[in-house]
């Protein structure tokens, strides 16, 4: 059974003047345990459908369901805790809370879900262990690489234990070695724990780590690959 | 909710120079705002006690007709039978009595209008403290003939000085004019220059001579031993002789009532201006962080950091920056106003301006402690008012796009 699923999503942009046709009756399915690129041209609808599957965003037309549950006929908090407990997110530019360490970082998203302190730290030293920064665990961001935050940002998406990874362009602003390491990281994760990742880019690096590779163009998807 | 507290906390530290500005700010004027309360309410509390202990005292008993038309001949029927009683009250301290005529003081020089009153020399002192407003000389101690006391100011318009003689002229309970001259042995000066110059006090026995009465009482003046309660107290002796005219200090000086009443309310008037006025750069600094913060806000938003909690957050930061210069303001208000509470401040420069007003020239700053928990409690309510529209404009960001602010 599929744990993401989505139903001839259409969403039409119409904050401005010509409407925008960002997706059009895109329908996918995401099952457990996959390593999964959405490619495609700038434009094309990665993001867009990125932010739908992640609940940040709802469509015009069409289901989205996700671990047997349609995000539609959730309410803005209930969405809220849903993200918290099924979603795990690397956005493009990091976005850590550069006041926090990268443990507390981490910690933070499994206190939201109230767990216990010791829980929290002992999961957070775990994850940063995972993705190779147990030395810099008590840095800020702010004393990071960019590579090192982005770790940081994957230790924290899967903080929260999450059905799976929305990572947004992911590589976008890390030089190569930053990029394979993290690709290795990811990997491994999926591989050894089966964690799902779906990453929206256009990082060739990327596409070429990719066990399925879902493309986009002007909002459909014009070919499905799996390797 | 210890988690959003504590980011709140560094939140505020993430722009150093920013948050101590808006804290130096809070601080600096809560400091200022309450010392100048502090100041006024010294001024007008120094008026006050010095109005009532140097010449109107607590209470004031006359007949109707005096109140209004202030003759000789509209003394108290039985005066000292009714003074003896009055002695008796209880809430009373101690009761004088005047004899008053109004009048002309002059010298060899000039004329001016003045109350002329009667006083007992050895009785004057338990209720009112003119006796010791004396700049020069002695309020009758030496036994001479006709001696007067007169204030500064007059004595300075009549261009006498002690020793000199004055001629006072008024009319005696028969309506004729009499006069007398008098020589000078005491010049008195009180923070009111207006009284100083329209009052003259001789003994009550030659007030009484050259009226061609004995013991004459116009006025009868009582001390109670809380001024606050002289309403209560003049409410009692008035339903005791229902044909005098009993009035507590409010209604003789309704002035002193009007400053002792709106004292409190300018200010809550004026913190609640400048308490609303530091609010606002409250919330200006909140929404420049919340503007900065858009992306970090969406992210928090993004992965499940719900509305309650960014409410809180938000609230959080804008009480942490409020609540850390104000304890801070009012604690160094708190001890200029002791501090200079103790020593005053003088205003000598300034003295004679002052003066016309009634108020004297070293003022000392006081506020009752009630004050600063109320204080406190209008910054708490401001620092709310000025967490919500941040708070809100928080809450309104759309995390999908708020993510990809730059």
């Amino acid at each position: 059974m599929s744990i993401i699923h989505t139903k001839n999503i259409t969403k039409i942009y119409t904050e401005t003047s010509v409407p925008v046709n960002a997706l059009n009756g895109v329908t996918l399915d995401v099952e457990k345990g996959e390593f999964t690129s959405i490619v495609g041209p700038s434009g094309s609808g990665k993001t867009t459908l990125l932010n739908i599957i992640g609940g940040l965003d709802s469509p015009t037309e069409g289901n989205i369901i996700i671990d047997q549950t349609d995000l539609g006929t959730l309410s803005d908090s209930e969405l809220i805790s849903f993200r918290l407990s099924h979603i795990g997110f690397v956005f493009q530019a990091y976005n850590l809370i550069p006041v926090l360490t990268a443990r507390e970082n981490v910690e933070f998203i499994m206190q939201l879900q109230g767990r216990s302190k010791k829980e929290c730290h002992e999961r957070a030293e775990s994850l940063l262990h995972a993705v190779g920064l147990q030395d810099r665990m008590d840095n800020r961001p702010s004393e990071l690489s960019g590579g090192q935050q982005q770790r940081v940002a994957v230790a924290r998406a899967l903080a929260s234990k999450p059905k799976f990874v929305l990572a947004d362009e992911p590589t976008a602003n890390l030089d190569s070695k930053s990029t394979a390491n993290l690709l290795d990281i990811m990997y491994r994760l999926n591989q050894e724990e089966h964690i799902t990742f779906i990453f929206s880019t256009h990082d060739q690096r990327v596409i070429d780590r990719a066990l399925r590779i879902v493309t986009l163009e002007d909002g459909k998807i014009i070919k499905d690959e799996t390797h | 909710m210890w988690t959003i507290i504590k980011i709140s906390w560094k939140n505020v530290w993430r722009n150093p120079v920013r948050s101590g500005v808006v804290i130096t700010a809070v601080m600096l004027g809560i400091w200022a705002g309450i010392f100048i309360v502090g100041f006024t309410n010294g001024m007008s509390q120094q008026r006050l006690k010095d109005q009532l202990d140097t010449y109107t005292g607590h209470i004031q008993v006359h007949t109707p007709a005096f109140v209004s038309d202030k003759k000789v001949s509209q003394y108290i029927p039985d005066g000292d039978s009714v003074l003896a009683q009055l002695r008796r009250t209880p809430g009373v301290v101690a009761a004088i009595p005047h004899t008053v005529a109004t009048g002309l003081a002059s010298s060899s020089t000039n004329s001016y209008g003045s109350t002329i009153v009667g006083v007992d020399p050895n009785a004057e002192s338990t209720v009112l403290t003119l006796p010791h407003k004396l700049v020069e000389g002695n309020f009758f101690t030496e036994d001479k003939r006709f001696p007067v006391v007169i204030g500064k100011s007059l004595a300075k318009r009549l261009n006498v000085h002690m020793g000199s003689k004055i001629v006072l002229t008024f009319q005696d309970t028969t309506n004729n004019i009499t006069a007398s001259a008098f020589r000078i042995v005491g010049i008195f000066k009180t923070s009111n220059n207006t009284y100083d110059e329209s009052h003259v006090f001789i003994r009550s026995s030659d007030l009484n001579n050259l009226l061609g009465t004995h013991d004459l009482i116009h006025e009868i003046v009582i001390k109670t031993t809380d001024a606050h309660q002289a309403p209560a107290i003049a409410k009692k002796m008035q339903q005791q002789f229902p044909s005098l005219s009993v009035q507590s200090w409010q209604e003789v000086a309704p002035e002193l009532r009007l400053l002792d009443s709106t004292i409190k309310l300018e200010i809550y008037i004026f913190m609640t201006i400048l308490v609303l006025a530091l609010a606002l750069g409250i919330v200006n600094t909140m929404l420049m962080a919340i503007l900065e913060r858009t992306r970090e806000l969406g992210m928090l938003m993004a992965v499940g950091m719900n509305k309650k909690r960014v409410f809180g957050m938000i609230v959080a930061e804008t009480f942490f920056l409020s609540f850390v210069g104000a304890p801070l303001g009012i604690f160094f208000s708190w001890i200029t106003i002791k501090l200079t509470g103790n020593y005053g401040i003088n205003l000598s420069v300034v003295a004679r301006g002052l003066s016309q007003f009634g108020y004297g020239s070293i003022i000392y700053p006081i506020l009752d402690n009630a004050y600063y928990f109320h204080i406190a409690l209008m910054m708490v309510a401001a620092a709310l008012l000025s967490a919500v529209y941040p708070a809100i404009k928080a809450l309104r960001l759309r995390p999908v796009q708020a993510i990809r602010k730059m």
